[in-house]
């Protein structure tokens, strides 16, 4: 059974997009933040990472640097609503730091979980 | 047998010859001592006697002496003649000798004497007729029954003659002689040759009266063979005497004397002349004066009674500075005494003095006013000196001045009271040509300029001038002034038309002195860059406020857009989720989609809203052109106030020529964030924040670490270079990242870096960085320069 771990301070996103993949059949871990997905992510082990990146404590760039230093970041996808710059400014950096994926906010549902569904083939 | 008249003795005729040598030279010998032709002619009578006498007596001696000559014969004839002329000779010896008395002492001469010589000449020419035709008629002649001439006619003839023609013209020579002698009250030299001279006189007289008179008769003519031969050698001795005595005597006048005793009357010093008893017998007018006497007063008495120094009154002395009291006034005086000795027998002692009261008050005059004198030259030099000095100082000062004026960077010019221009440095002369020693007519005065003259007030103001170029070149000299109002400055700014205006900041000084009106000084300083320079610093202000508000607005906006995409994004997520659970047919299938349509709708808007305002921004960020230092000026002053106190910062080798075109809040938003990064890595040790900008040309494309590649091309490069902390390699990979930060919670968001990035790159611009762990970063910008002309 896959495992995605989902990591956005807005708890609603979370629950939405957690719904949307459960639906799937995939099982779903949520974190708020950077800090906490930190402690899921090194105990245990994802299929796929969906992040944010503007976060309070420990964002998204964070993230994909730290799994892209676990090996790990062909398996993140980036998404993004953008903030006080545009969204595609983070997400082009995210991209620059070799994430699977990116997708920004309002989320296409149908295309992100296909990336999902790609990645997972894609390890298996 | 006749008697001898002449003698044949060798003895006699060489005294003769003598004698006739004596008698030639005797006027030589008179005339050096004076002139010949000042003799009087008595005196020249006695030598052509003399002469004659000598001469017709030697001829008679040597051709007809003896007595063997006969009566009627030719050698008697010419012994007679010889005779007759030798008697024509001495019969006039007595005139000629009173004549000189007389003349010597100023008697006048009675004509009577003269009759008498007359008639003893006639006398004798025709006694020698006579002897020569009838000798007898003399030796026979009675006289009352007497025959005085019977024994020797000749001799007691001649002696007759002798004692009546001659005699008493000598004892009236005599008388005279010794009268002036008696007479004269004049103790000094005359008197006393008289005296000589009468003794003299008298000594020869009564010689030849006692050879050739009382002897021959006495011894009854024994070896008696000539006649006045005595008398004729004396009468030589006469005419020499007559000839000294008259030098002496009559001649004093013009003589030695005669200068000493003017000499002695007209000398401003006292003689006093006494005896040896010390009593005063003589005083030039000059010792009266001094003494304040007369003669009178002072005759006999003692001289001892004036000096009383003087106590023996026959030493020869000199006494200095005695000081005597006359009329109960102090005198100094200075005498001298000695003795005049005038012959073996007289001498008299003179007191020599002089008042030098006077002579010693004039010479400490003298001698102050010389020191007066000294001390005024002295001042003179002094004060030559310090004009001189002074001279310099104020040629120095003034070429100081002339330079200076000449020189200054604006038009400078001075006028004085009457509004003549007196001074006109080379930037007011190449503006409006040399107007010096020239005045300008009243309209082209300004009222401050009037106001300053007048009134005294210093003036200052703004002019702004449009120089407008003359229509047709016949005309006037060409282009001409319009001085424009505020207002239609600032017309012509909004209108863009400030080009051909010139602002002027003018000034007239005027030079403060005790009365109305005053000289001034005018001053007019070009100032149209700065103002110029001030508007566009003035534009750049309001265009990055503007910004900045609108930054605002968007980060508030973006912001909130950030959430509420979020909150629409659940909010259509969960309307599919529900889509794909829902049976279709249902109604509230429906009403979801009617939910998710809404939804869309929304975040549709809030793009909108979103675009609008970002595209807001940009059209405000359109591209300007300006120099960037006055970026960094601000960006300086900006971190000044928040400094911390161990960082330093500096503007280094700013380049104020260099104009970029760009969007100027965001280079203001660059510099910033670099400056902030960097006072940030200072803070806890300290150090210098140096910010530069220079032009750079990069000649092939740049290509650094951790940065894009910068293309080749002019650039403007910026240089912010700290000695903080430096980056590690980590760090620097991620220093663009949005977020990344290596600041503590609340120190900062980590957006600087990132969106720095996103600036430059609108801008077109690079960056290249350089970093060592602890010594500190240095950025690079280059912004590029796009039309080169544009620098200037």
């Amino acid at each position: 059974m896959s495992t995605i771990l989902i990591i956005d301070d807005d708890a609603q996103l979370n629950l939405m997009l957690k719904s949307a993949l459960e639906l799937k059949g995939y099982t779903v871990d949520t974190a708020c933040n950077g800090k906490k997905a930190k402690s899921l992510y090194q105990k245990n082990s994802y299929d796929v990472i969906i992040t944010d990146i503007i976060m309070p404590e420990g964002d998204g760039f964070e993230v994909i640097l730290d799994l892209r230093r676990m090996g790990l970041s062909n398996r993140v996808i980036a998404i993004s609503g953008g903030g006080r710059t545009s969204a595609e400014d983070y997400l082009a950096t995210a991209q620059h730091f070799d994430v699977a994926a990116i997708f920004s906010k309002p989320l296409d549902l149908q295309q992100l979980r296909n990336k999902v569904d790609e990645i997972i083939k894609s390890h298996s | 047998m006749q008697e001898s008249l002449f003698t044949n003795s060798p003895y006699v005729i060489a005294l003769s010859v003598i004698a006739l040598i004596i008698v030639c030279y005797f006027p030589i010998m008179l005339g050096q001592k004076t002139s010949v032709k000042q003799l009087p002619r008595s005196i020249h009578q006695l030598v052509i006697i003399s002469i004659f006498w000598q001469a017709s007596s030697l001829i008679g001696d040597i051709f007809f002496s003896g007595s063997n000559f006969e009566l009627g014969s030719k050698a008697y004839t010419a012994r007679q003649i010889f005779f007759g002329v030798a008697g024509l000779a001495w019969i006039q010896l007595g005139n000629a000798v009173q004549h000189t008395a007389e003349i010597s002492l100023n008697i006048k001469r009675k004509g009577r004497w003269k009759l008498m010589n007359i008639f003893g000449a006639i006398i004798m020419v025709i006694s020698t007729l006579i002897f020569i035709k009838n000798p007898s008629f003399i030796s026979n002649a009675n006289i009352f029954g007497y025959r005085p001439f019977a024994e020797r006619p000749v001799f007691y003839f001649y002696s007759f003659i002798f004692c009546i023609f001659v005699v008493p013209n000598i004892l009236v020579a005599g008388y005279h002689i010794l009268h002036n002698i008696v007479q004269s009250s004049d103790s000094t030299l005359p008197r006393q040759v008289s005296i000589y001279m009468l003794s003299a006189f008298s000594f020869f007289s009564m010689l030849a009266i006692l050879f050739d008179f009382f002897i021959p008769i006495a011894t009854r003519f024994a070896d008696y063979d000539q006649f006045l031969k005595w008398t004729q050698f004396i009468s030589i001795f006469l005419a020499i005497l007559s000839g000294q005595y008259f030098t002496s005597v009559s001649f004093k006048n013009k003589s030695a004397s005669w200068f000493l005793d003017k000499l002695k009357d007209k000398m401003i010093d006292g003689l006093l002349f006494y005896n040896n008893n010390g009593q005063i017998k003589l005083a030039n007018p000059a010792a009266l004066s001094i003494l304040h006497t007369t003669m009178d007063n002072i005759f006999n008495k003692s001289i001892s009674s004036i000096f009383p120094q003087i106590t023996d009154t026959t030493r020869e002395s000199t006494y200095n500075k005695i000081k005597i009291k006359i009329n109960d006034e102090d005198h100094i005086f200075n005498v001298t005494t000695f003795q005049i000795r005038q012959s073996l027998s007289t001498y008299y002692n003179v007191a020599f003095f002089s008042d030098v009261s006077k002579a010693l008050h004039y010479q400490q005059i003298i001698k102050i006013r010389d020191e007066q004198f000294k001390e005024y030259q002295l001042d003179q030099i002094r004060y030559q000196e310090r004009l001189n000095i002074w001279k310099k100082k104020v040629d120095e000062s003034k070429s100081f001045l002339d330079t200076l004026i000449s020189t200054l960077p604006f038009r400078f010019w001075s006028k004085n009271e009457q509004g003549v221009f007196m001074t006109q440095n080379q930037n007011d002369i190449k503006e409006r040509g040399n107007l010096l020693q020239t005045s300008e007519p009243d309209d082209k005065i300004l009222p401050q300029e009037l106001l300053a003259r007048n009134e005294g007030e210093p003036q200052s103001f703004i002019s702004y001038e449009r120089t407008v170029k003359a229509k047709d070149d016949s005309f006037d000299e060409g282009d001409t002034i319009e001085i424009l109002k505020q207002d239609d400055y600032n017309k012509a700014v909004r209108e863009g038309k400030t080009k051909d205006i010139l602002i002027f900041n003018n000034m007239f000084i005027p030079i403060i002195a005790p009365q109305k009106p005053y000289k001034i000084i005018g001053i007019k300083i070009d100032i149209t860059k700065e103002m110029r320079l001030e508007k566009e610093r003035d534009m750049l202000q309001e265009q990055k406020h503007i910004h900045s508000r609108l930054e605002e607005l968007g980060t508030i906006c973006g912001g909130f857009a950030h959430d509420y995409n979020n909150i629409l994004g659940s909010q259509i997520g969960f309307c599919d989720l529900a889509l794909e659970v829902i049976e279709k047919d249902s109604q509230a299938y429906l009403f979801i989609q009617e939910a998710r349509k809404a939804a869309t709708r929304g975040k549709q808007s809030l793009e909108e809203l979103l675009n609008t305002i970002r595209g807001k921004t940009s059209e405000k960020d359109k591209p300007t052109e300006f120099p960037p230092y006055m970026i960094i000026d601000d960006v300086v002053k900006k971190l000044w106030i928040t400094l911390p106190p161990n960082v330093k910062v500096k503007a280094e080798n700013i380049d104020k020529n260099i104009r970029i075109v760009g969007n100027v809040a965001a280079l203001d938003r660059i510099i910033s964030n670099l400056a902030n990064n960097a006072v940030f890595a200072m803070k806890e040790n300290g150090g210098t924040l140096t910010i530069s900008l220079k032009r750079e040309e990069l000649k092939e494309p740049l290509i650094t670490p951790y940065a894009p590649q910068i293309e080749a091309g002019i650039y403007a490069k910026i240089t912010v270079e700290d000695t903080g902390t430096g980056m590690d390699t980590a760090t620097l990979e991620r220093i663009f990242s949005p977020f990344f930060t290596t600041k503590a919670p609340g120190e900062g968001l980590g957006l600087g870096l990132s969106s720095a990035l996103r600036l430059l790159k609108d801008g077109n611009a690079g960056y290249t960085v350089q970093t060592t762990l602890g010594e500190g970063t240095i950025f690079n910008l280059y912004w590029p320069i796009r039309n080169e002309k544009m620098e200037a």
